[in-house]
């Protein structure tokens, strides 16, 4: 059986590293505001997480955050481990610890947590087993020295869970669109407007000239069901898989700027990274004069 | 060569498993009826939940229509405040900077809200078993933090004080895009009368 070497090891890399640094922002800010977040005086009751430990049977990954050193080891670990995950160092002990710090902080945060923290932690699994670059040289050598025995290895697990990653993300978008297909405001084209005018997500001075003309509503509204309900069948191809990903590009870019929801935009682009190909890369490189990817 | 296939296997019947149970338990959230089996509630228990949650719903089936904040009311005995909208302050932060907490904080503002109204919904005069909710227990915790920066109602305060709080969830929905003359209604439910905390606790120093 002839494995062919992994072809999206700068498409992982940037996913990655985009994830990484998310994580790495969160988790200061989160030590930076300890006091609220965690422990009896954390702004979600601590009951919560009590419970939640208890429903799930999860004694084992319980850490007692009424005590103050128990949050500070817990965050710093949260820092360090993202540190890590971002520069490529200990990839695969790095990634498996941040997934469980990462849960551990959404259930003692569960109401603080958002959409980009779920489609992390769905994702990080399946990042474990696929080769990425480390962004330190020396363990960058050292690494491919180690792996060089088992390179068919790595190629294999990782060209079979990027895959899964690939269609993790597919799973996203079409059930984003199939539960917006069966309510009214969707149907009726006008749930844009609603969401652009409340006050949560009016991010942006613009929204209110948007949500003026109806027709331009209507076809935003339906524009965000048909990409959503269409990348998962269309960005396999590659003839459609340029338009899908710079739509999405341009989908999420709008989240960002017009409703402000930063960390899900942010992440959901870094997501598309991985459909693209080192050789597609290369050429971008080429053209537009990447010189910080990696070649 | 053998081994190498035989992962290969392993692997893809692996992630076909985990997919299929996906896919079934988020075929069981759209509430249709051939995939509402306790089998899958199961899997979304045991399996899914709580590591690898999904919930991808994203403003539907319904998106926020205006805004729905919580104000509260501290008293005691002899003094009170004005309502205050704990709201309005964090969503004015939010929009000054990019990737804050504060856009968390709203979040959270949400989730309590909604735990609160279902709370209310499901037990409409029991005020212990509405007690328990962690919504309601969460925002007491929040309140605490604002009660502190209430300087001329706290330095009233005597030792012997119990503060109070009275919360209200403020429904404030947006005019109808077909029909922008008429305006909805604003309304709002109160949680009345929560103890809270006493001065010789938490505010002597």
């Amino acid at each position: 059986m002839i494995i062919k070497p992994y072809d999206k090891k700068i498409g992982t890399t940037i996913l990655r590293v985009t994830f990484g640094i998310v994580l790495l922002k969160d988790f200061i800010n989160y030590f930076f505001n300890r006091k609220f977040l965690f422990g009896n005086e954390g702004i979600v009751s601590f009951e919560t997480y009590l419970d939640i430990i208890k429903f799930y049977k999860l004694n084992w990954l319980y850490i007692d955050f009424t005590i103050e050193r128990n949050v500070k080891i817990f965050c710093v670990m949260g820092i360090v481990f993202s540190l890590f995950f971002t520069l490529g160092i200990l990839k695969k002990i790095s990634t498996l610890l941040i997934f469980f710090i990462l849960f551990i902080f959404k259930i003692c945060n569960i109401y603080l947590i958002d959409s980009g923290d779920d489609v992390i932690s769905v994702l990080l699994p399946f990042l474990l087993f696929v080769d990425s670059y480390s962004l330190v040289d020396s363990y960058e050598k050292f690494s491919q020295k180690v792996k060089s025995r088992y390179r068919d290895l790595f190629d294999l697990t990782s060209r079979i869970f990027s895959f899964a990653i690939m269609f993790q993300i597919c799973i996203i978008y079409f059930f984003a669109a199939l539960h917006k297909i069966s309510a009214e405001v969707w149907q009726n084209g006008t749930a844009i407007y609603y969401i652009l005018n409340s006050e949560d997500f009016s991010g942006s001075f613009l929204n209110s000239y948007i949500t003026k003309p109806v027709w331009l509503v209507m076809f935003l509204t339906w524009f965000t069901i048909f990409f959503q309900f269409m990348f998962p069948f269309l960005v396999w191809t590659k003839r459609t898989k340029k338009i899908m990903l710079l739509l999405g590009v341009l989908f999420h870019l709008g989240i960002f700027f017009l409703m402000r929801i930063d960390n899900f935009s942010i992440i959901m682009i870094a997501c598309y990274a991985i459909f693209l190909t080192d050789e597609e890369y290369n050429f971008l490189k080429l053209k537009f004069k990447l010189n910080f990817l990696p070649a | 060569m053998a081994q190498k296939k035989g992962l290969c296997i392993l692997l893809i019947v692996f992630l076909s498993i985990h997919f299929a149970l996906v896919l079934l338990t988020q075929c069981n959230q759209q509430n249709w009826t051939v995939f509402k089996l306790k089998l899958i509630d199961k899997i979304n228990e045991h399996y899914i939940n709580p590591f690898l949650e999904q919930n991808w719903g994203m403003f539907a089936p319904n998106p926020p229509r205006g805004s729905q904040y919580i104000a509260v009311q501290f008293y005691t005995k002899k003094d009170s405040t004005e309502p205050i909208n704990i709201h309005q302050k964090v969503m004015e932060n939010n929009f000054k900077s990019f990737f804050s907490l504060d856009q968390r904080i709203l979040k959270y503002f949400n989730s309590c809200y909604n735990d609160i109204l279902i709370k209310k919904a499901e037990n409409p005069l029991n005020k212990e078993l509405l007690q328990k909710s962690h919504g309601l227990q969460s925002i007491l915790n929040y309140s605490k933090i604002v009660l502190q920066k209430q300087n001329l109602f706290v330095t009233k305060l005597t030792p012997n004080d119990s503060v109070y709080v009275n919360l209200y969830l403020v429904d404030d929905p947006l005019n109808n895009i077909e029909f922008s003359e008429l305006k909805n209604e604003k309304s709002y439910l109160t949680v009345k009368g929560i103890f809270l905390t006493s001065k010789q606790i938490k505010y002597d120093n």
